[in-house]
């Protein structure tokens, strides 16, 4: 998938959002650290 | 991967009920017991005679891997690494110290192989060290083996 700069800075945004959210994990670090499949 | 709404509060939801699982498990109360009062001094009990009666008789093994205070250079927060042989299985425990506004705090996990099975983060009081949140956690049979070891223990 290619991403336009502007695509690609608000993706990332969405990535800090995401480890703010639960502790600095991502949910794929949360899934790993959980178990879940 | 960016997760949508639905699936991250999916994802929230299902990590509070292991965590709730890992509770009504004993396991917070159980590593605070045996790691802090037991495990952590296994490598040193287990090489004395006066003390190695002490370590639990299912302890195959105990070995320190790493541990701050043998280096004299170092000057930041303690850290440990010892591996212990239960019932035939390894273990890998790990515990580092960190800083905390005004408080200390510890990350104590558990590793079988290169998996992490369990993460408590912990915080220093005048009773010691106590368990205040669940990290990381994969049930297994390995925590049967714990359970039993920390029967009847201090």
């Amino acid at each position: 998938m290619i991403f336009k700069n502007s695509e690609r800075a608000e993706l990332k945004d969405q990535e800090s959002i995401e480890k703010l959210k639960y502790k600095g994990k991502t949910p794929n670090e949360l899934k790993k650290d959980f178990g879940i499949e | 991967m960016l997760f949508k709404d639905k699936e991250k509060e999916a994802l929230f939801k299902e990590i509070e009920k292991r965590k709730l699982r890992a509770e009504e498990l004993g396991i917070p109360k159980l590593f605070e017991k045996i790691y802090f009062s037991e495990i952590e001094h296994y490598p040193s009990w287990i090489k004395k005679d006066a003390t190695k009666n002490s370590v639990y008789p299912l302890i195959n093994e105990a070995v320190e891997l790493e541990n701050s205070y043998n280096n004299e250079t170092y000057h930041g927060y303690h850290f440990e690494k010892i591996k212990i042989v239960l019932k035939e299985k390894e273990y890998v425990f790990s515990f580092q110290e960190k800083d905390a506004y005004k408080e200390l705090h510890g990350i104590l996990e558990i590793f079988i192989g290169n998996k992490k099975v369990l993460r408590l983060e912990t915080a220093l009081d005048d009773c010691g060290w106590h368990v205040f949140d669940i990290a990381a956690f994969i049930e297994g049979d390995w925590i049967n083996d714990f359970q039993e070891l920390g029967k009847g223990r201090a």
